[in-house]
């Protein structure tokens, strides 16, 4: 064979490259050295291999001292700048050597940290609700605590003489603001209108305490006159485009014309009050029919903030007014506190809240936060054990590399600062893309975070870094000087652990544990939010249809309103009556011959004779109100089932009850759920209510619903057309199911993060069980020489595997049972915890781990296995 | 010939001196040390190279990589002022030494 010097030099430097002490700049050196002494010996007359020869055998033969004296000449620091480069360089090549797991590693540290990244945001939005209000700490709403039979409800509104009176009384109170919802409000600018929902009348105080941004207008005096609105900038572009809006007039309830006297930036999407236009305090009348003037000290009827002098103690001042509150309202039988609750709490501990405005106030649950948290802990020890795992796998790979360093005298430090330093590579890496993902998440409005969230998750990222690099570091490091050095050079390591239980596959144990539980835990989430959008509420809400029914004008025209809707083929009933939403009011009711102090309080509904047809009530005694008893609007009174158990009587109908005036009972419907499933139904009437209404109920025929739609709208323009209240339709059904809007995005986050750790865990799966038949390929391969068939391959390839897969779902199924136990207990209406839950959850772990599995024997059986032998 | 503690003390000076008279490389240096000693000191390349690199880390001297007439590149080594502050320093100590072993010896010493 012909010698090529050029060749042999290169195969040279292959050899000095496997040793870590070297690095290219050396061994460059190093090879000129080589050649001047080879071309010495050619000049002396040798042949060039022979030259090579000689030289290689003097000076180059034991290349591991060489390797040694330069190691030894850069440790005489530790972590010097040589040393860390070289550490470095050692890392960067064993993440070529290993490219797949290196971006498996990778890819599921970037998958884990920015689920972890996104969670923190979210929580963190999540609990800085309302912390934009420079006061938000000496800011409290009064809500009223009523104990009742059933339960304690609290009302975050209170009559409307206890926060004048109040601040007259007690100096810590430095001020208060009454807030009242404008129920079904159009505006009018010129001729466009529309039906707005978030109107408030609202005091001059209420923009000094909190801290909106003024666009344009005074502060100082805005809202303090009559018939003034302030209104959003969203508002604003909508009635007047791009003109100057101040002093210029909005017509509400085609009644009163208020004048523009200030814009403000739209509120903060982290505000638990949300409001489009503020109107003067001073331009509320109470309407009518109402029963009590704005001096009452009974009216539950208005949302009132206080703002305490800095050291005010809020619970003595809760003492104080109840105790003015007490000295005014009538003796009464129902028992009541006042809280204050502060402004920062209000988003988050208002699920107990009547919110008697739907869904204006927003509200979440401190709860579905933690589990969030904890899912976001979960996910990052998932992605740690991964990496651990398959970093571990791979160390056995790599055993002569640390046996080398171990003989050259490398001590435990270097290998812990090798194996950090790798890790720390990688960890960056994830950190820095996992940044990006968020960086674009956040431009492309997939979700929102506040800048200030921004600190908390840099802190996290250098923790993350830092724990990851030390733990692997202290890991690796430990467990690989606990081998001594000739028992790495010699493999041992490979063949020790295999027969005992490793830490590797507790580890597999573990996430196995983790992913059932949350698969269990997702999967009742998921039935729970079935069960509500498919549970009967007593009441038939589909293929009706709700519209807005604003002004007294509209109210003249009603019945040719009812008229011409009925000679619609599609529509088979028209009712006034409730809105459906959650909202209900309520009176004490009793037995006329009760005593007096002896009441019920009781919700209700003002309905009139066509709410049976339109939502299908079910009568179980009685009958529904009728034209043909002419008496009926004015002493007549349905009860539901509840209702009729709580007053006790063996027959209702006929009895007198006392419900602010003296009514029979004439029926007795199916208990219905008036409010959403979070609340249990209560005691509950329904009255005659003829005056005016505010919604009207429609049931159609739900083919064709294009068409009824249009025809509708014909008849509305035809009626109402000169009033200018437009035709403003929800769906009832549509509506119903916005009331769970915080727990399908629960649910949602759920899915998917839930999704994603048992992505993970897969993924290590995947990485664990691949390396580990990569190093038992040839095992496999002698196995199949000697005859072994498909099913034992799988069995020697898949078997722990899948034990321990089952073992996990057998450890993760009594957590997730007790935790979504007490979960659901916090629901009035919930599912009940099956066998189908854990049977589910293992037939999805057992599923996905067979298919991973399955692939990776798939894998072993399509190579031949005289290929696998042949290669040594 | 020398033993271990020996060479470890007189490296940095014999390699600081050679380079005291202009830039030199690898190679040129293990053959000048052959030379003036006589062939009594004869370095290796795994004995130089890292000595070299740990004066350089230090500051007392510093390489230049030149490509060569056929192309090939070849690392050469610079004294700096560091390096001659540091020589300054051992010579005075190797002189005196030399001069009080010589004395105890009654060697004959000829300071050319």
């Amino acid at each position: 064979m012909k010698f090529h010097l050029e060749e042999s030099i290169k195969n040279w430097r292959a050899q000095l490259r496997k040793h870590s002490g070297f690095e290219d700049a050396d061994i460059d050196e190093l090879e000129d050295h080589f050649r001047i002494k080879i071309a010495n010996k050619v000049r002396d007359g040798l042949s060039p291999d022979k030259a090579y020869e000689q030289v290689l055998q003097e000076d180059y033969k034991d290349l591991d001292t060489i390797a040694k004296n330069y190691l030894h000449s850069r440790s005489n620091t530790f972590l010097n700048r040589g040393l860390f480069q070289n550490y470095l360089k050692v890392g960067l090549r064993s993440f070529a050597r290993t490219k797949t797991y290196f971006a498996m590693n990778l890819f599921g540290l970037i998958v884990g940290l920015t689920s972890v990244f996104y969670i923190i945001f979210y929580i963190h939005y999540e609990l800085n609700y309302d912390s934009f209000h420079e006061n938000s700490d000496q800011i409290y709403r009064v809500n009223t605590l009523m104990e009742r039979a059933s339960g304690s409800i609290n009302y975050p509104i209170i009559p409307p003489a206890v926060g004048p009176a109040s601040k007259e009384a007690f100096a810590e109170i430095e001020k208060t603001a009454r807030v009242r919802y404008a129920y079904d409000v159009l505006m009018q600018h010129e001729n466009q209108s529309f039906y707005e929902e978030k109107v408030f009348f609202a005091e001059p105080t209420f923009l000094e305490m909190f801290s909106f941004h003024w666009k344009a207008g005074r502060p100082a005096n805005a809202l303090s006159e009559i018939n003034t609105i302030v209104l959003t900038n969203a508002m604003s572009t909508k009635y007047f485009g791009n003109e100057n809006p101040l002093g210029k007039i909005i017509t509400y309830n085609n009644e009163i014309d208020l004048k523009v006297v200030g814009v403000i930036e739209d509120v903060p999407e982290h505000s638990h009050f949300s409001f489009d236009f503020l109107i003067s305090f001073e331009t509320f009348k109470p309407g009518p029919g109402a029963l009590e003037p704005m001096t009452s000290w009974r009216w539950l009827g208005f949302l009132t903030y206080v703002q305490l002098v800095p050291e005010a103690d809020p619970e003595v001042i809760e003492k104080k007014i109840l105790d003015l509150f007490e000295e005014h309202r009538n003796p009464s039988n129902t028992s009541l506190a006042i809280q204050l609750q502060p402004l920062s709490k209000i988003y988050l501990t208002s699920g107990n809240l009547s919110n008697p405005q739907g869904g204006l106030f927003k509200v979440n649950d401190i709860d579905n936060l933690i589990s969030l948290g904890v899912i976001a802990v979960l996910i990052i020890l998932i992605s740690f054990f991964n990496y651990f795992n398959i970093t571990s796998a791979l160390m056995r790979m790599r055993s002569k590399e640390i046996g080398i360093r171990k003989v050259f005298g490398s001590s435990r430090r270097k290998v812990f600062a090798q194996m950090g330093s790798e890790t720390l590579i990688i960890v960056g890496l994830a950190v820095i893309s996992s940044w990006l993902a968020i960086i674009l998440m956040n431009q492309s409005n997939m979700f929102k975070f506040l800048s200030d969230g921004i600190s908390i998750s840099i802190l996290v990222s250098i923790g993350i870094v830092i724990l990851f690099t030390l733990l692997s570091g202290i890991l690796f490091g430990s467990a690989f000087s606990s081998y001594s050095a000739m028992a790495l050079l010699k493999n041992k390591f490979i063949s020790a652990p295999r027969n005992r239980l490793s830490a590797g596959s507790l580890i597999l144990l573990l996430q196995f544990s983790i992913s059932a539980s949350l698969i269990m835990v997702s999967l009742i989430v998921i039935s729970q939010l079935n069960f509500f959008s498919k549970k009967d509420l007593g009441y038939n809400e589909n293929g009706v249809l709700l519209a807005k029914f604003g002004s007294e004008e509209m109210n003249t025209k009603r019945q040719a309103f009812v008229d011409a809707m009925l000679k619609l083929p599609e529509v088979k009933a028209v009712s006034f009556g409730p809105s459906l939403d959650g909202s209900t009011s309520a009176s004490p009711l009793r037995l006329k011959e009760w005593p007096e102090e002896q009441v019920i309080q009781t919700s209700y509904f003002g309905v009139d004779y066509q709410l049976q047809d339109v939502l299908d009530l079910e009568i179980k005694e009685g009958r529904f109100f009728s034209l043909d008893y002419a008496r009926d609007s004015v002493e007549s009174i349905l009860i539901n089932e509840r209702l009729a158990e709580m007053l006790g009587v063996d027959n209702p109908i006929g009895q007198v009850v006392q419900f602010e005036r003296a009514y029979k009972i004439i029926g007795v419907f199916k208990n219905f759920h008036y409010k959403s499933l979070h609340h249990e139904i209560g005691p509950m009437a329904l009255q005659m209510w003829l005056g005016q209404h505010r919604n009207i109920l429609i049931k159609y025929q739900t083919e064709n619903i294009g068409q009824t739609l249009q025809d509708m709208d014909a008849t509305w323009k035809e009626v109402f057309g000169n009033t200018g209240f437009p035709f403003d339709y929800r769906f009832l059904d549509e509506q119903i199911q916005s009331m769970y809007h915080k727990e399908k995005e629960f649910a949602s986050l759920l899915k998917v993060f839930t999704g994603l750790a048992i992505f993970l865990s897969l993924l290590g799966l995947f990485g664990l069980s691949s390396i580990n038949i990569q190093q038992r390929i040839k095992q496999i391969g002698i196995r199949r020489i000697l005859g072994a068939e498909l099913p034992q391959i799988a069995k020697v390839v898949s078997i722990n595997y899948l034990l321990t897969s089952i073992l996990g779902i057998l450890i993760a199924i009594p957590f997730a049972y007790y935790f979504m136990n007490r979960w659901l207990e916090g629901y009035a209406y919930s599912i009940d915890l099956d066998l189908t839950f854990p049977v589910f959850t293992f037939f999805i772990v057992v599923l996905v781990t067979t298919v991973t599995l399955a692939y990776q024997v798939y894998r072993v059986m399509i190579v031949n296995p005289s290929t696998i032998l042949r290669d040594e | 010939m020398s033993s271990k503690e020996m060479i470890g003390a007189s490296t940095t000076p014999i390699i600081l001196t050679i380079l005291l008279a202009g830039e030199d490389y690898g190679y040129e240096i293990i053959k000048k040390v052959r030379q003036y000693s006589s062939g009594n000191l004869d370095w290796s390349e795994p004995m130089l190279y890292p000595v070299l690199h740990r004066l350089e880390r230090n500051g007392q001297i510093k390489s230049q990589w030149r490509i060569l007439d056929n192309g090939r590149k070849r690392k050469y080594y610079s004294i700096t002022s560091e390096g001659r502050t540091l020589l300054a320093e051992k010579k005075e100590e190797w002189e005196k030494m030399i001069e009080m072993l010589a004395k105890m010896w009654n060697l004959k010493l000829d300071w050319s």
